[in-house]
């Protein structure tokens, strides 16, 4: 049994879950509704879960309303670990040229809206969304500073940059004595491995915590979908494509799909859930502090948190390690890392 | 010949780089002697050697090349890899550096090395041990520049961040694998340099030979990188030798042929174009090989050919192996 349990955010003295739990499908159309999020939540605290992920672009702020309207009707903000993120335009809006990017003043026009949708007075832990090339690191790294002494946000971190970003990130902070990214968000599962090869041993090198979304490749992984066509009720049918498809183009090739035929034999030859494959897999690769796990209906949350809770033997994850490796080193070139939206 | 400043440094080397890293090997000492007078005659001024190529018998040949010309040209060595039976012939610690100079210099006959590098990473030294020890080394004189090779993004700007930090000698090139069929660099390494102003010194960028085409598939050209029977066969053929590079390379062969250049031409230009890049490291075996590749190195190269050299690197890169 591998309940929930507790580890540093990296070097720092902050607990949160070995699993975290995501929020971009809460209060969006294809997602859950206010309710069910909200039980989703529920749940989720009362499995152990402390650490929540958020972020300002995630259904237009409903997610962090929902999140904010949870927080003030339970009361449960200080028992939790709350991470937001800045830095995204909304698909589909048109952002004034001030209303998107790292810049100091989007920077602190950001943390006030999303205190306010989260209807609390800090954010834990608060994530510069992607790069933004067009703005100085130190820029970026000054003003979250000045957010951290305001007593907005405790810890900051980034999110889907490159390693050599990171370290020169850390190389700042450093020599202008400004808070350093503390935790670093990137994709990370079986067909997306890119992680591993830099950020990983990296992170590990600089006590700098990662943490991980898409363990099931969105659900990708677990198997559900045809080779033709993906399931119209998922993230990669009408949602994927009101965005231009970037998911279906990311995971729809037959290498990705000969790794999810294999998954799925391993699973029926031991036993075990299938998603208990992916999820232990990126669970125990070094490095790695929490997988992100998101659910759009407690039965997803249910299946995923029996996954978790279970373990599979080592025999059969050294298995999947296998498929892994031999997948890692037959794919093509690497989506990893995601390539910043333009600004 | 075009010469490039090395990164932000004043140094100023051929954009063509002289690899001597088969000086004493499959090119032997009279032979290699002759091929480094006549590529200085084209207007290279840029040699690169290890003390680990051969066993220093590469360094030992260019050695006795540099006599009476040591201030033309501009050389650059390594230390790291084994060079040597003991515990300190390999590494980056500062006792292996301190005795790789030594060695380096005694071979190559002379009291300094321009450009000083390190082979590769070495997770057994913290970076500011050999930072430090190399910065000695520049203030002794024995060192004019210091640079890296195959580090990762991340490592090169960890090795900034400390020289920075402790006021050391900072690494003002990197030197990683480089071509249309191996594009790794472009995820991290070379964003940074262009970012930290590093210089960046190609090597293999024909792919070790392999878009010269003349293998096949169940065989590989004598003589070549890629014959089995060559030290570092395996690591050229794990890279390249795949179906996607065959098809590829049938592909590049056909363009080179309807645009009217060599190969070298094609495969050398499309490397060229890229801004980040400092110099090519050209490795030649014989010097019919090299008179051709430094009478194509002034010839252009049609902008229609390069833009098919791009299509064909990037459907390599995107049906090929992940070579890390």
């Amino acid at each position: 049994m591998n309940a929930v349990t507790y580890r540093k955010l990296g070097r720092t003295g902050l607990k949160v879950s070995n699993l975290c739990l995501g929020s971009d499908n809460f209060g969006n159309q294809y997602g859950a509704d206010e309710s069910t999020s909200h039980r989703i939540l529920a749940h989720a605290i009362e499995d152990g879960i402390n650490f929540i992920d958020t972020a300002d672009v995630y259904a237009g702020g409903r997610s962090e309303e929902v999140i904010g309207n949870f927080l003030a009707r339970t009361g449960r903000r200080k028992d939790l670990v709350i991470t937001s993120k800045f830095r995204m335009a909304a698909p589909g809006a048109t952002p004034g040229p001030n209303e998107v990017g790292a810049s100091r003043k989007h920077a602190m026009d950001a943390i006030e809206g999303t205190l306010k949708r989260l209807r609390t007075d800090h954010v834990d832990l608060y994530l510069v969304h992607a790069w933004d090339p067009s703005t100085p690191l130190e820029e970026t790294l000054r003003a979250l500073d000045d957010i951290v002494r305001q007593g907005k946000a405790r810890y900051v971190g980034c999110s889907n940059y490159p390693a050599w970003v990171v370290m020169k990130s850390l190389w700042l902070s450093d020599v202008r004595n400004l808070v350093r990214f503390e935790c670093l968000q990137s994709v990370f599962n079986i067909v997306q491995p890119g992680l591993a090869e830099a950020m990983l041993p990296m992170c590990l090198e600089e006590g700098v915590a990662v943490t991980t979304y898409s363990a099931l490749g969105s659900g990708f992984l677990t198997g559900k979908h045809p080779r033709e066509a993906p399931l119209e009720n998922s993230k990669f049918g009408a949602r994927d494509r009101a965005r231009g498809s970037p998911l279906t183009k990311r995971y729809w090739d037959d290498l990705k799909f000969d790794v999810v035929d294999k998954l799925k034999s391993i699973a029926q030859e031991s036993g075990q859930p299938i998603a208990r494959l992916s999820l232990q897999w990126v669970r125990e690769t070094p490095g790695v502090t929490c997988p992100i796990i998101g659910a759009r209906t407690e039965e997803q949350y249910r299946g995923l948190i029996e996954a978790w809770n279970g373990e599979a033997p080592p025999e059969v994850m050294e298995k999947v390690r296998k498929v892994a490796a031999e997948y890692a080193v037959n794919r093509s070139w690497t989506n990893y890392p995601p390539p910043p939206p333009a600004a | 010949m075009n010469y490039r400043r090395l990164g932000r440094t004043g140094l100023k080397v051929s954009q063509y780089c002289m690899g001597a890293d088969n000086f004493g090997d499959q090119t032997d000492e009279p032979t290699a002697l002759r091929m480094m007078g006549q590529a200085v005659e084209a207007g290279v001024n840029f040699i690169d050697t290890a003390n680990s190529y051969i066993a220093g018998k590469s360094e030992e040949i260019v050695g006795k090349f540099l006599k009476g010309r040591r201030h033309d040209i501009v050389l650059a060595s390594k230390c790291r890899s084994k060079a040597g039976p003991g515990l300190h012939d390999i590494g980056i610690s500062r006792k292996a550096v301190m005795k790789a100079i030594e060695d380096s210099l005694r071979r190559l006959q002379t009291d300094f090395i321009d450009l000083y590098q390190v082979h590769s990473y070495d997770p057994d030294s913290p970076i500011d041990e050999a930072l430090r020890a190399f910065d000695d080394l520049v203030h002794q004189g024995k060192v004019r520049y210091i640079g890296c090779c195959n580090f990762a993004g991340y490592q090169l700007v960890k090795a900034l961040w400390m020289s920075d930090r402790r006021g050391l000698a900072r690494f003002d090139s990197v030197q990683p694998r480089y071509n249309m069929l191996y594009r790794y660099p472009e995820l991290e390494l070379l964003p940074a340099c262009a970012d930290e102003k590093v210089g960046v010194i190609v090597y293999s960028p024909m792919a070790g030979g392999f878009l010269q085409g003349k293998h096949r598939k169940e065989a590989a050209a004598p003589g070549t990188r890629f014959d089995t029977t060559f030290r570092a066969a395996q690591f050229y053929r794990r890279t390249y030798w795949n179906d996607v590079a065959f098809t590829a390379v049938d592909r590049f062969l056909a363009a080179a042929k309807q645009h009217g250049v060599s190969q070298f031409q094609l495969g050398a230009g499309w490397v060229r174009k890229n801004p980040v890049v400092t110099s090519l490291i050209v490795g030649a075996r014989t010097e019919e090989q090299l008179a051709s590749n430094l009478a194509d190195w002034e010839r252009p190269v049609p902008a229609e050919a390069l833009k098919v050299a791009d299509e064909i690197a990037d459907w390599y890169r995107d049906h090929a192996p992940l070579v890390a």
